[in-house]
C-alpha cells in the first residue's frame, strides 16, 4: 500500500534536527525582562500566574483572563443545567404517555432548556474563548475595556440566575419556548412572574452580549502589537471580531423587541396583540433577524477554535487563509439576510427570496470544510484529544449542514419544519458541533490556562462516548420528524416506530451523560498533577504560544517578530527561512541594540545567510 | 425506498402537492446523504493516508492553491443553484391557491382544540374532550382550508400532505390541495405543529378521505344529524 509510504524526497527539509528548531521556552528563558516590542512589556520577569488569589480577588477581577476563566467555568455550570433538564425531556418521551412530569412543567422544561443551552451556554462560551485568547493572540496586554467586561460578566451572571430562578415564581418558569411567540408569551396567554423574569433575563444576557461585542472590537482594531496586520490575525481572533459585529447588530434588535413584549405584558401596550392593531409576525421578524446570526454568533467562535487545531496537529499552515476569511466575512453578510426561514410555513414572507439566501450560505460554510480538510492534507497528522474532538467537529458539522441544505427549501420545509427533524438537524450544528469544538478548545488550551496537560487516556474515553452518545440521541430524530413527530409535545401517537426511535434517543442521553465522566476525572487528576508544560507544548504558530504558561498577569515580557499569522511557527523556524517567514530572521536581528536581552538565535544570523540547518541554541 | 422503510410511520403522499414534495425530497435527500459521503471518504482518507508517522519531516506548507479553492466554492455554488431552482419550481406549484374548488373547508384553530366547518353545507365538527376530531375529505377533488385562529399562534399541518401553514390570529390564510384517488383513514396524521401551551402535545386530529359519492353521503348524513341536534 503505497499510501504507508510516503514520497517525501520532494521536500527540502529533510534532515532537520528538531532540537535544533528554537523554542520559545529557551528565549523565555534567556532573558529576565525585556518588552522589545511595544506591547506587554511590564517589568514582570518570570512566571506569576496573574490570577486573582482570593474569592474577593476572583469577585472584584478586571483581569482578562480570570474573567475568560470565569466565563468558561459559568457557562459549563449552564451547561450541565441544560443538560439536565434535556434529562428531564428524554426522560418524559422514553415512552408514550405522560409519566414523570406534569404538561406546565414539561413545557417550563424544555423552554429553559433552549433558552440555557443558546443564551446562558454556547454564546458566552464564545465569550469566554474572546475573553481569555484575543488580547493573547494580538498581542495585547488586556480587553480595551477592562471593568466594562468585568460588568459584562456580572450581568451574564445575574442574567442566568434570574432566568433560572423563574422555577421557583408562582406559576412556574417561562413555559412559552425559548422563542416566546406572542400572543402565546403575552399578558393574557402566560400570566405569571415566571414569564417576565425570562424577559428581564434575556435582556440583562443580550446587554452583557453587546458590551462584551464592542469590548472585543475595539481590543481588536486597537491594540494589536507591531506588526499584527488584520491578514496577520489568527482565524479564532478574526472569527470573533466577525462574531462581535453580528452581536452588535442582532442583539440590540432582540433586546428592543423583549422591551416591547415587556410594554405589552406590564403595561397594555399592542404592539403584537393581534385583537387591537398589533402584529404577532412584528415579533417574529424582529425574533428570528436576531435570531439567525445567533445561530452564527454560537458557531464562528467554535470555527475558529477547529481552524486553530486542525494545523497545529497536522503541522501545516491553515490552507486558504484568505479564503477562510472571505468566508467568515461572507457568513457574516448572509446571516443577516436569511432569518425569515424561521417563518417560511406563516405564509407571509416572500419565501422565494429567503430561500436563495438561505441556500447561498452553504457555500461559505462548505468552502470552510474544505479548507479544514485542505490544513491536515499533506499534512503529518497526530490524533492527541484536541484533534480528535476537532475531527468529531467536522463530520459532525457536516451532517447537521446537509440537513440545513434540505431545511432551506421551502418545498421540503413545510413538511418538516417545527418537527423533529429541525430538532436534530439545530442539535448537530449548534449542539454536537458547539460540544466537540468546546471540548478540543478546553484540551488545546488546558495547557495554556494552567501549564498541564489534561489525561490523553481519559479524553479518547470521553470522545468515543461522546461520539456514540451523541449520534444516539440525536440521530433518529431526523426520521421522527420526518415520520410525522412534532416538536415541543410530552406526549406522542404510540405509533410503533415513534416509541422506537424515542426509546434509542432517550438511551443515547444515557451514554451522553457517561461521556462526561471521563472529562470530569481528567479535571480533578489535572487539579492534583504538578505544572509541566512550557511555552507552547503543542508546537503550535500564534502568539498565545509566545508567553508562559500560565501567562503572567499583563500578557507578555516578550514578543516574537510578526511577519505572518504564524509568529510562533516563524521563531521556532527562524534558522530555515526557506520554511518560516525569511523577514522574521531579518526583523530579529534588527532588534540588536534595541532589546536588552538580544541575543543571536543563531551563529549564522549574525552575519552569514542561513544556508546551513544547525541551529543554535541560546 | 428503503430508506423509507425505516419511516414506516409516514403516511403515503395524498395530493398532487405532496407528490412534488416527494421527489423533491428524494434529490435533497440523495445529494445529501452523497454529499456527507464524500466528505466523510475524504476526512477518513486524510486522517489515514496523512497521519504522523515515525521520521516524518516538516510537511509542505504551501498555503494556497487558488484552482482548487475557486473549485470546492464554484461546484457547490452550482448545486446550489439547481437545488434553488427545483424549490423555486415545486414551491410556487405548492402554493398555487384554487380559487374555485370542489370543496372549502374552514379550520379555526383554538386552545386546544380543532373545528373544521364545510359552509357550502352547513356541516361542522368539532373535537370533544376525550376523542380527536376527524377531517373528512373527498378523493379526487379539489380542496382550499382557510384558516383562522381564535388565541394563539397554531400550525396546521397534515403529514400525508407534506404541509402544514402557521394559522396566526388577526391573519387568516389558505392553501389548496388536490387530493388524489387515496381514500383511507389517516388516524395519525393531523398535527398542531406551532408550539401554543399548555395542552399543545394533545392538539391533534384524525384525517378521513372518502370516495366522493361516499363523502356526499358523510355530508348528508352529518346534515341529518345536525338538524335533528
Amino acid at each position: 500500500m503505497t499510501a504507508l509510504d510516503p514520497d517525501r524526497s520532494a521536500e527540502p527539509l529533510g534532515g532537520v534536527d528538531h532540537d535544533q528548531l528554537v523554542s520559545v521556552d529557551d528565549v523565555l528563558a534567556g532573558g529576565d525582562d525585556g518588552g522589545d516590542d511595544g506591547s506587554g512589556g511590564d517589568e514582570h520577569g518570570g512566571h506569576d500566574e496573574g490570577l486573582p488569589k482570593t474569592i474577593t480577588g476572583w469577585l472584584t477581577t478586571t483581569d482578562h483572563k480570570a474573567l475568560g476563566i470565569a466565563y468558561a467555568i459559568t457557562s459549563l455550570i449552564f451547561l450541565a443545567i441544560g443538560g439536565s433538564l434535556a434529562g428531564v425531556i428524554r426522560a418524559e418521551l422514553a415512552e408514550p404517555g405522560e409519566q414523570f412530569v406534569s404538561e406546565q412543567l414539561y413545557n417550563g422544561v424544555f423552554t429553559i432548556h433552549g433558552s440555557v443551552m443558546v443564551y446562558l451556554f454556547a454564546v458566552p462560551f464564545g465569550f469566554a474563548l474572546a475573553n481569555y485568547l484575543v488580547p493573547l493572540q494580538i498581542g495585547a496586554p488586556d480587553l480595551a475595556f477592562p471593568r466594562l467586561n468585568a460588568f459584562s460578566y456580572w450581568l451574564y451572571v445575574f442574567g442566568g440566575l434570574i432566568m433560572l430562578l423563574g422555577f421557583a415564581a408562582d406559576g412556574g418558569a417561562a413555559a412559552f419556548g425559548w422563542f416566546a411567540y406572542p400572543p402565546l408569551s403575552g399578558a393574557g396567554a402566560s400570566p405569571g412572574l415566571g414569564a417576565d423574569m425570562w424577559i428581564v433575563a434575556i435582556i440583562l444576557t443580550g446587554t452583557s452580549g453587546t458590551l462584551t461585542a464592542i469590548n472585543v472590537i475595539a481590543t481588536i482594531t486597537m491594540l494589536r502589537a507591531p506588526g499584527m496586520t488584520l491578514f496577520r490575525m489568527p482565524i479564532m481572533t478574526w472569527n470573533l471580531l466577525v462574531t462581535s459585529f453580528m452581536v452588535l447588530l442582532a442583539f440590540p434588535v432582540l433586546s428592543g423587541a423583549l422591551f416591547m413584549l415587556q410594554l405589552d405584558r406590564l403595561f397594555g401596550f399592542r404592539f403584537y396583540d393581534p385583537t387591537d392593531g398589533g402584529s404577532p409576525i412584528l415579533w417574529q421578524h424582529l425574533f428570528w433577524f436576531f435570531g439567525h446570526p445567533e445561530v452564527y454568533i454560537v458557531a464562528l467562535p467554535f470555527f475558529g477554535v477547529v481552524t486553530e487545531i486542525f494545523p497545529v496537529f497536522a503541522r501545516r499552515p491553515v490552507f486558504g487563509y484568505k479564503g477562510l476569511v472571505l468566508a467568515t466575512l461572507t457568513i457574516g453578510a448572509l446571516s443577516t439576510s436569511v432569518w425569515a426561514h424561521h417563518m417560511f410555513v406563516t405564509g407571509e414572507v416572500l419565501v422565494v427570496f429567503f430561500a436563495l439566501t438561505s441556500a447561498l450560505i452553504a457555500v461559505p460554510t462548505g468552502v470552510k470544510v474544505f479548507n479544514w480538510i485542505g490544513s491536515m492534507w499533506g499534512g503529518s497528522i497526530s490524533f492527541e484529544a484536541p484533534m480528535k474532538f476537532s475531527i468529531g467537529f467536522l463530520v459532525t458539522f457536516v451532517a447537521g449542514g446537509v440537513t440545513g441544505v434540505i431545511l432551506a427549501s421551502p418545498t421540503l420545509d413545510y413538511h418538516l419544519s417545527d418537527s423533529y427533524f429541525v430538532v436534530a438537524h439545530f442539535h448537530y450544528v449548534m449542539g454536537g458541533t458547539v460540544i466537540f469544538a468546546l471540548f478540543a478548545a478546553i484540551y488545546f488550551w488546558w495547557p495554556k490556562v494552567t501549564g498541564k496537560k489534561l489525561s490523553e487516556r481519559l479524553a479518547t474515553w470521553q470522545f468515543w462516548l461522546l461520539m456514540i452518545g451523541f449520534n444516539t440521541t440525536f440521530f433518529f430524530m431526523h426520521f421522527l420528524g420526518r415520520d410525522g413527530m412534532p416538536r415541543r409535545v410530552p406526549d406522542y401517537a404510540p405509533v410503533d416506530n415513534f416509541e422506537l426511535w424515542n426509546r434509542i434517543a432517550s438511551f443515547g442521553y444515557l451514554i451522553l451523560v457517561a461521556s462526561v465522566v471521563p472529562f470530569v476525572i481528567a479535571i480533578v487528576k489535572s487539579f492534583r498533577a504538578p505544572v509541566t508544560e512550557g511555552a507552547d507544548p503543542w508546537e503550535a504558530n500564534s502568539l498565545e504560544w509566545a508567553t508562559s504558561s500560565p501567562p503572567p498577569e499583563h500578557n507578555f515580557d516578550w514578543l516574537p517578530p510578526i511577519r505572518s499569522e504564524r509568529p510562533v511557527f516563524d521563531l521556532r523556524w527562524i534558522n530555515h527561512d526557506e520554511v518560516g517567514n525569511p523577514d522574521v530572521a531579518e526583523a530579529w536581528v534588527d532588534r540588536e541594540g534595541i532589546a536588552d536581552n538580544w541575543r543571536p538565535l543563531a551563529a549564522e544570523l549574525a552575519g552569514d545567510p542561513p544556508t546551513t540547518t544547525e541551529g543554535d541554541q541560546p | 425506498m428503503s430508506l423509507d422503510a425505516l419511516l414506516a410511520g409516514l403516511d403515503p403522499p395524498v395530493t398532487s402537492q405532496a407528490d412534488e414534495t416527494e421527489w423533491v425530497w428524494d434529490i435533497y435527500l440523495y445529494l445529501a446523504i452523497g454529499v456527507a459521503a464524500f466528505i466523510a471518504v475524504l476526512v477518513l482518507y486524510v486522517i489515514i493516508r496523512f497521519r504522523r508517522r515515525d521520521g516524518d519531516e516538516l510537511p509542505p506548507q504551501k498555503q494556497y492553491n487558488v484552482p482548487v479553492e475557486l473549485a470546492y466554492t464554484i461546484i457547490p455554488l452550482l448545486i446550489i443553484g439547481a437545488l434553488f431552482a427545483i424549490t423555486v419550481v415545486t414551491v410556487q406549484a405548492i402554493e398555487e391557491i384554487d380559487d374555485d374548488p370542489d370543496l372549502v373547508v374552514e379550520v379555526t384553530a383554538a386552545q386546544w382544540q380543532w373545528q373544521f366547518d364545510y359552509p357550502d353545507s352547513g356541516v361542522s365538527v368539532i373535537g370533544s374532550g376525550e376523542e380527536f376530531p376527524e377531517l373528512v375529505l373527498p378523493a379526487n377533488s379539489s380542496v382550499t382550508f382557510e384558516l383562522q385562529s381564535l388565541d394563539v399562534i397554531h400550525s396546521f399541518w397534515i403529514t400525508a400532505f407534506r404541509f402544514k401553514r402557521d394559522i396566526i390570529p388577526g391573519s387568516p390564510g389558505r392553501f389548496s390541495v388536490d387530493i388524489e384517488d387515496v381514500a383511507g383513514y389517516y388516524p395519525n396524521a393531523g398535527v398542531c405543529a406551532e408550539y401554543c401551551g399548555l395542552a399543545h402535545g394533545t392538539m391533534r386530529f384524525e384525517v378521513r378521505i372518502l370516495e366522493t359519492d361516499e363523502f356526499a353521503d358523510w355530508i348528508a348524513q352529518q346534515q341529518a344529524e345536525g338538524s335533528q341536534g
